[in-house]
């Protein structure tokens, strides 16, 4: 274990919550002290599904840091300095249904070709987690909708995995994510006053069931097969995390105090926002530093009654044509998603840390499976940049990416999080204009 | 299988429903040289199968689904509280959610898994310490390891090596170290054991296959049948007596496994048959997600709904305790109703909101095809979903997957004052692009306009009388849902289809193409007035393809 009083997470709390410590320098982490690691960065997606009304309500205007929203936009307005909007992203892999190409390459920029396995590649968010490995109790978190009953929608016969998975640690191992706000939360929530001798024995008693695991994992796997040799490593390299989170330790005790546990039998819309409010209390006591939420599954269809404009499914509303009464019906689902990651990005620009607020040291990347939802196309995807990235980005600006591919910005993007890899699924040169 | 509605497929479809897979009924085949070349014997084929020549394909390890996980520590130990319920969605591939596949196991997954081993080990030892630990360990001193290696047997569905127990025994130690009693001693070799691959995936074998090749086809050992036999019929774990089987090595001979099957079949565990396939081949959780409109349909409300649900599953509940034919499904006029129901249904006499027995009108009504639950889940808010219907018939029932309106086309055109939705598709498909898909679903659907959003019987629709004339995708024209139930009974792409979703159920795997003869001979056989469910269950657990497994 890391000695607790001098972890990175410790300076986070004390500096960016402003309970308990103050940000004193002898409690500052080696890499803050010598001046070179200023802020700790965090890395969030999040993806809608069914893209937007483009041509009606995603038109931007002007260019640089003078341009202009579109009609879903207006909840934006009091980020526009905060965040930036992509112009002409084109994110088209070819050879399956919209939905699942849409969502498998939202993070990965990858095709798809297999109908009997759902794989993909490697995800922008899993390779920045590699890089960084950050020494935080979650490594990361990855957070879904709340469940269909008949299980997530698959897209025209194919794998489901592939409209319900935006993160993969490898082609064949996926993030699934979590449907209860009140799981995700728990995942975190650690109240103060837990008596740290019980936590050290509930540690080693979990410790020596892992280890229990991985030998049992070591005796077998030689008996197996290739494939299934495969699948047991996958396991493994899961247990191994596991022992990496608790080795880390929980979320410091105390933190999350105060913070509501979101219960359970939410709807769609108090979900979104308990799901939300459990990314920003992870990122503020450091819990982990990135997370992907799937705010709804690609081919996602919802029921967006709630919002008073008819009774309408998401993706069946899309498909529904271009008359007035629909094309207003969905553009008020986008402003609906707008209006939550506004949101979002209030609840982290209220948290100051040490060199600016929670919002300045983070990215925040939203986007979906398709542009133009009428129509699906891949093309001028709908994506959004927020945040700063602890100077990394320069947000407030129309980013006209024609011309680039759609990897070399997620390859960007991990270049913005400090994890510098050479390349990315067919991108080597990162994207230069964030 | 994926079959999408390329013109090959709709051609195939119009084959299948016209004229025959006899080709390979037959035809006896390779058979003979088959049992050569594959190195099983001839006296591995069981009967009902055989003509067709079987090259199975790869199932692998397949970790327990939520579903299965909590039915199975329900079993196991009296655990009512469903903790996979906390766990991630497992996704579907090929359309059910046991797909070996798919099943992965991610970081996530994995701590929830520890909480839950946790927790369900706690919950066995408060339902039934007495029961696990049989013995007293200050007397006997092979207690602990006794009681291990009786837990150990259920929880990894086969007895544990000599290794596997020392290994269980060093978190009795490790517990004993820290302090603990006996009781939790076992409690927390029993959390291992619940993290172990030997409990959450089917089915790690004890020894080595190191000496088969790749490619290598074996049959199942009698541990790994009880198991695929358990999940298959029960979504569970092997009992205590089908384990016994196992261990009198009678699981092979197929006199012992039918009455094994038959005894499983009876059992109350069998529901999962129900809720697991009949839910997910039908596609039936869909009807959580539909909204009639509280206007036009005031009787509809959350109560309907379930009532329209619970229906279905006393329909496969009667239909799998008279062990009658799987025809029934597109036939039968018995069905269940309350008085709701029978309101819609439009039978009178029926009251309270107990579901009873009711007989339909044979003029009206035929199986599940004209049950309220599936008109109702393939509707719009006010109007039936023509093109919903017909895309449920084809995928559910005949195996095809349509694919989805190409990009940027434009939507069905709106409709003409006075038109029906009918003469709206009919217009529709005019462009041709729209049609070369819209041929086969359209009149499929359109079979079904004597049945309104809710399933209720009508005859006119914005005024004009029903046209219900729909055409197979042979080119046969047929007269509403129950013209349409009766050709798809006669049919062969129907039975095919049945054995073909049963199959991908019972393997967790998709089916080869090398598979499709005996999918259809199964089909054919099994899914007749003559043969009943129980039979059709039989085919495919003596079928080699259920019984065998290929070296990976």
């Amino acid at each position: 274990m890391k000695p607790r009083s001098l972890s990175r997470r410790t300076f986070l709390r004390a500096a960016g919550v402003g309970i308990c410590l103050p940000a004193l320098p002898s409690l500052l982490p080696r890499g803050a002290r010598a001046g070179s690691d200023p802020a700790t960065k965090r890395f969030v997606a999040l993806f809608f599904p069914n893209g937007t009304t483009m041509r009606q309500d995603w038109q931007l205007g002007g260019s640089g840091s003078s341009y202009t929203m579109g009609s879903a936009h207006d909840a934006l307005l009091p980020f526009q300095n905060r965040l930036s909007m992509f112009r002409n992203l084109d994110g088209d892999y070819g050879g399956a249904p919209d939905h699942s190409r849409g969502t498998a390459s939202f993070l990965t920029g990858a095709p798809i070709s297999d109908q009997n396995t759902p794989q993909v590649d490697v995800s922008i968010d899993q390779v920045i987690a590699q890089q960084l490995d950050p020494p935080t109790p979650i490594r990361s978190l990855h957070l879904g909708p709340t469940p269909y009953s008949a299980g997530p929608p698959s897209d025209t016969g194919w794998p489901s995995g592939y409209n319900t998975y935006i993160s993969w640690s490898s082609p064949t191992a996926p993030n699934a994510p979590l449907e209860s706000a009140q799981v995700a939360f728990d995942q975190i929530y650690v109240p103060g006053g837990s008596d740290p001798a019980m936590a050290d024995a509930r540690r080693r008693r979990r410790q020596s069931v892992l280890d229990h695991t991985l030998d049992q994992i070591d005796t077998i796997s030689p008996r197996l097969g290739s494939e299934d040799a495969l699948k047991l490593d996958e396991y493994l390299t899961a247990v191994r995390e596991v022992e990496a989170s608790l080795q880390n330790g929980d979320t410091e005790p105390g933190c999350t105090d105060g913070a509501t546990a979101p219960g359970t039998g939410l709807s769609f819309p108090e979900h979104t926002r308990a799901m939300l409010d459990v990314v920003a209390l992870a990122l503020r006591c450091d819990a982990t530093r990135i997370v992907t939420y799937s705010m709804d599954y690609g081919f996602g269809n919802k029921d967006f009654t709630f919002l008073g404009l008819g009774s309408h499914k998401h993706h069946n509303l899309s498909h529904s044509g271009n008359t007035p009464e629909i094309v207003a019906a969905h553009r008020g689902i986008v402003q609906w998603y707008m209006e939550q990651l506004a949101y979002f990005l209030g609840l982290l620009q209220a948290v100051d840390e040490s060199s600016g607020t929670l919002l300045d040291n983070s990215i925040v990347y939203m986007g979906s499976d398709v542009g133009d939802g009428w129509s699906h196309s891949h093309a001028d995807l709908p994506a959004i940049l927020a945040g700063g990235g602890a100077g990394a980005l320069s947000p407030g600006r129309l980013i006209d990416a024609s011309g680039s591919s759609y990897d070399s910005v997620l390859l960007a993007l991990a270049h913005a999080m400090d994890a510098p890899v050479p390349g990315f699924s067919g991108a080597t040169t990162p994207f230069g204009g964030l | 299988m994926v079959r999408n509605c390329s013109i090959e497929a709709v051609r195939m479809l119009a084959v299948g429903l016209l004229l025959t897979a006899a080709a390979c009924k037959d035809d006896p085949g390779p058979s003979a040289d088959t049992d050569g070349e594959d190195g099983t014997g001839g006296d591995e084929d069981t009967d009902g199968v055989g003509a067709c020549e079987q090259a199975p394909g790869r199932v692998g390890l397949r970790r327990l689904t939520r579903a299965e996980y909590d039915r199975t520590v329900r079993d196991l130990f009296g655990v009512s509280s469903a903790p996979a319920q906390r766990f991630p969605p497992d996704s579907s591939t090929g359309g059910f959610d046991n797909n070996a596949k798919s099943l992965t196991i991610s970081p996530q997954l994995a701590s929830l898994l520890l909480d839950a081993a946790e927790e369900v080990a706690a919950e066995a030892m408060a339902n039934d310490a007495g029961q696990i630990i049989a013995c007293d360990p200050s007397v006997v001193p092979s207690c602990a390891r006794d009681t291990l290696r009786s837990l150990a047997r259920r929880v990894y569905r086969r007895p544990p090596t000599e290794a596997e127990l020392d290994d269980l025994m060093t978190l009795v130690a490790f517990a004993e170290d820290e302090g603990d009693g006996f009781a939790a001693g076992i409690e927390h070799a029993l959390q291992a054991m619940l993290m172990a691959p030997q409990f959450l995936y089917l089915s790690v074998p004890a020894d080595s296959m190191g000496r088969l090749q790749a490619g290598e086809r074996v049959p199942l050992d009698d541990y790994a049948l009880a198991s695929r036999l358990s999940y298959f019929v029960w979504g569970s774990t092997p009992d205590d007596a089908l384990l016994d089987r196992a261990e009198a090595g009678e699981l092979h001979d197929p006199d012992a496994l039918r009455a094994e099957l038959d005894r499983m079949l009876a059992d109350p565990r069998s529901e999962a048959l129900y809720n697991s396939f009949v839910v997910q081949w039908l596609q039936l959780g869909k009807l959580a997600a539909a909204t009639p409109d509280p206007d036009a349909f005031p009787q509809y409300s959350d109560a309907l709904r379930d009532e329209m649900l619970e229906e279905t599953r006393l329909f496969f509940e009667d239909l799998r305790a008279r062990d009658g034919s799987m025809l029934e499904l597109l036939t039968s006029n018995r069905t269940f109703a309350n008085e709701e129901l029978a309101a819609i249904y439009g039978v009178e006499g029926v009251t309270g909101s107990a579901l009873v027995p009711i007989e339909t009108d044979p003029t009206q009504r035929a199986g599940i095809l004209t049950m309220p639950a599936v008109l109702t889940m393939t509707s719009g808010p006010q109007q039936p979903n023509i093109v919903r219907r017909g895309v449920w018939l084809a995928e559910a029932l005949l195996c095809v997957t349509p694919p989805p309106p190409p990009a940027g086309i434009p939507p069905a055109p709106d409709p003409s004052p006075g038109e029906t939705e009918r003469e709206r598709l009919e217009r529709h498909r005019q462009d041709p692009s729209c049609a070369s898909c819209h041929d086969l679903i359209d009149p499929l659907g359109f079979g079904f306009e004597s049945y309104d959003a809710l399933g209720q019987w009508r005859t006119s629709v914005e005024g004009q009388p029903v046209d219900d004339l729909g055409t197979l995708p042979d080119g046969t024209d047929f007269r509403g849902a129950v013209e349409l139930s009766q050709a798809l009974a006669q049919s062969e792409a129907f039975p095919t289809c049945v054995a073909e979703k049963l199959v991908t159920y019972a393997l967790g795997r998709a089916t080869t193409a090398q598979e499709d003869c005996m999918l259809a001979e199964i089909g054919l056989d099994h899914v007749t007035p003559d043969s009943t469910v129980s039979d059709l269950v039989w085919a495919v657990v003596s079928s080699d393809a259920f019984q065998m497994e290929i070296a990976g």
